[in-house]
Order: structure tokens, then C-alpha cells, then sequence
């Protein structure tokens, strides 16, 4: 194949992959997310890559650029997807809970999480803020570069003594 | 206790993030392998604070393994785990029984390659799915049990030593479920398994999809449910 064809279909796949990974993290607002998501993609790749100095790509170069162009359409489209729709809604929708009790308690346990997170030794409060994160245990390996078997005595033990802080506290399960 | 835990992660989760957040540099670096391990850790202890950052990182860790599949100029991956060691001391005590555990684990010592790390991580493209074996399993399993792919209709089964080796390998099998070999006696320990659908066949899939590697460790029967002779 011809190699700026392959180069053209390379930014292409790129283009489609782009915009489906933004569509995902911006979440439940995923249907606030323009429809030209991948046009603009690839408008801005094509201009990235045209603005560059160097004609000799590297192979990982393009991949370079498709992370540069995700990373910024990622924090827009997100950060697009917070903004109020209406005055007045904002609080609501963002909030979904309507009850100020509902808020005081979710407060009050983040301060007690949080203090408990502080009691324990580095690495714990390292795994288990992943665990709680949502990250599962082969992601936590890879963040850390852990064995499975240091990341999960981390995360389990991290977790007993989280709770154990969080009962002294007064918050039981 | 998973209730509350779950509690615990939804109410972290909606925790307000810090505002350092890394830069567009510093998302790049990562994805290109080109932060220092300080670095890293420095921005993953963000990540793990900060749900928008951490919504970031899965995408871009998605544009990874996706871009995988079509570009071959993605760089290595930094983050490749090395496999749990069997710990030298499970084999204190057992000198005397040593002659015939290398018997029985021969098959286990054989050095092939170790599992790819791409096959670890698995990919978002239809591939077979491990089921059973899988966590902690009380003395040896029954079986391997997995769900097929479509267009696949033999597979092959493979298991790995804690230590990443490769250890065994089945024949081609029909169906998705292969009995656990009478000649596998495996001691305690960590391993993982595969399963590999194979290209060919009737349904002429184009080539080998292997599933992501699944871990499992064997723990030892406890003493007081063996069955004791009269």
C-alpha cells in the first residue's frame, strides 16, 4: 500500500478511535458531546501534524499526537459537559439529590475517609485510594508496578484498617 | 462488608478533586513512556485522588489498547508486571518428599516463553473468556471452563507458573470445558491459565484469539476435610 495512504488511514482510525474514547469519558453526559467530535479530531491531527518540523515520522509519532489531541478533547469535552444547562438547574443536576441531609452526610464521611486514609502507612493509603478509585487489582499492579500478591495484601489489609479507623469514628458498614 | 465498601467508594468518588492537576505534558509523557518512576508514581497518587483525572487515564489507557490493534508504532508498555514468585519458603519442610515433587512437577519446569503482557491486559476485541478456574480454589480444580468465540469451534487450553513460565499445554479441544488432566498435580502455589481459540477448523476462523490470562492459586485441602482412612 501506498504509504501516505496507509499514513491517511492511520489518522483516520485514529480520528474514529479518538472520538469514541471521549464519547465514553465524558459520561453520562455522553449525549452532550457534539456530533463532530470526529471531524474535529481529525481536522486538528491533520493540523498538528502538518504544523510539525520534522517529515521523517518516527513510527510512535502519530500515536503521539493522537494522545496530545485526545488528552485536550478529553478535559473539553468533559469540562463541557459540567456546564449548567440552565440557571437554576445546575445545582440539582449536578448534585441528583435534592436532600440537604443526604449532602451533610456524604460530607461528613468523605472527612472521616479521608482522615482515615491519613493513618495508614504510604503504600497502603496508595491502594487502597486506587481501590477506592474503582481501579481493580491488575490496574493497581500496573500503576505501581506491583506483584499481584503485594497489591492485593495492600488493598485487603488498607481496607481493614480503614474500616477499623472509620469504626472508631463511629461509621460501621 | 461489600455494601459498605462500595459506600465507601461511591462516597470517595464524589470527593472534590485536588487542583493540581498533570499537565498535558505530563498525560503524554506517560502514555509514551517517558516519565521517571517518581514521576509516574506522583501522577498515578493524583489519579487515585481526583475522579475527572482518573476517567482521563482509563481513556487514554482504552486509546492504548485499542490503538494497539491497528498501529504498530505504540510505544512498550512501562507498567509490565513481573509475576509472583512462589516463595522460597513454601518448599521448607518438604525436603524429604523432594524426589518425588520433581516427579510430579516436571511438566512445570519446562522454560517457554513467558506470557505476552498484552495478553495480561486482554483487548477489547471478541476473544474467549476465561471462567473457572479463577481466585482462590481449594486443592486441585475440576476443569477449565471458559465461554467461546464466535466462529471457533477448538481450542486450546494453556497454564503458566506463578513465576510467568509456561508450564502446560492442552491438545486442540472441542466444546469449552476440558477436565482437569489426572497428570497435573500442581502443589499450592499461584498460576495462570489461557485459553486460545483456534484458527481453522469448520467455522474457519482466520487466526488464533487468545483469551486474557486469569490467575488463580491453589491453596492446600485443610488437614481437617481430608477424608482420614479407618
Amino acid at each position: 500500500m501506498d504509504p501516505r495512504v496507509r499514513f491517511d488511514n492511520l489518522v483516520r482510525q485514529y480520528g474514529r478511535l479518538i472520538s469514541a474514547v471521549v464519547r465514553k469519558v465524558a459520561g453520562r453526559a455522553g449525549d452532550l458531546v457534539r456530533e463532530d467530535v470526529e471531524q474535529k479530531v481529525l481536522v486538528s491531527l491533520w493540523r498538528q501534524i502538518e504544523g510539525e518540523q520534522n517529515i521523517e515520522y518516527p513510527s510512535s509519532y502519530i500515536y503521539r499526537i493522537a494522545v496530545r489531541e485526545a488528552v485536550r478533547m478529553m478535559r473539553q469535552e468533559t469540562a463541557r459537559a459540567q456546564e449548567p444547562l440552565e440557571d437554576g438547574v445546575a445545582e440539582i443536576t449536578r448534585d441528583g439529590r435534592a436532600d440537604p441531609h443526604d449532602s451533610l452526610a456524604r460530607s461528613e464521611l468523605q472527612r472521616d475517609i479521608e482522615a482515615s486514609l491519613t493513618e495508614l502507612t504510604a503504600e497502603r493509603e496508595r491502594a487502597v485510594r486506587a481501590h477506592l478509585s474503582g481501579f481493580d487489582v491488575q490496574e493497581i499492579m500496573a500503576m505501581y508496578g506491583w506483584t499481584y500478591q503485594k497489591a492485593r495484601n495492600l488493598i485487603a489489609r488498607g481496607m481493614a484498617d480503614v474500616r477499623e479507623a472509620l469504626a472508631r469514628r463511629g461509621v460501621r458498614g | 462488608m461489600a455494601d459498605h465498601d462500595r459506600r465507601l467508594q461511591e462516597t470517595y468518588a464524589q470527593s472534590a478533586p485536588p487542583a493540581d492537576h498533570p499537565s498535558d505534558q505530563d498525560w503524554e509523557r506517560l502514555a509514551l513512556n517517558e516519565l521517571a518512576p517518581p514521576e509516574r508514581a506522583a501522577l498515578f497518587d493524583h489519579v487515585t485522588r481526583c475522579a475527572p483525572c482518573a476517567a482521563l487515564y482509563r481513556g487514554l489507557r482504552e486509546l492504548e489498547a485499542e490503538a494497539r490493534t491497528f498501529d504498530p508504532g505504540v510505544p512498550k508498555r512501562a507498567d509490565v508486571v513481573p509475576m509472583r514468585r512462589i516463595a522460597p519458603a513454601w518448599y521448607a519442610g518438604l525436603a524429604a518428599a523432594a524426589v518425588l515433587l520433581v516427579a510430579l512437577l516436571l511438566p512445570f519446569h519446562s522454560s517457554g516463553p513467558p506470557p505476552n503482557p498484552e495478553v495480561v491486559r486482554g483487548t477489547a476485541a471478541p476473544a474467549p473468556v476465561p471462567g473457572q478456574p479463577i481466585g482462590e480454589v481449594v486443592g486441585r480444580p475440576d476443569a477449565f471452563v471458559w465461554e467461546g468465540m464466535p466462529g471457533a469451534d477448538r481450542y486450546r487450553v494453556e497454564l503458566h507458573g506463578g513465576d510467568g513460565n509456561f508450564a502446560w499445554a492442552s491438545d486442540p479441544v472441542a466444546g469449552t470445558r476440558l477436565a482437569w488432566p489426572e497428570s497435573l498435580a500442581p502443589p499450592p502455589g499461584v498460576y495462570y491459565w489461557r485459553v486460545t481459540a483456534l484458527a481453522g477448523g469448520e467455522r474457519r476462523l482466520p487466526a488464533d484469539v487468545a483469551s486474557r490470562l486469569v490467575l488463580f492459586e491453589i491453596v492446600a485441602v485443610p488437614r481437617a476435610s481430608v477424608p482420614q482412612p479407618r
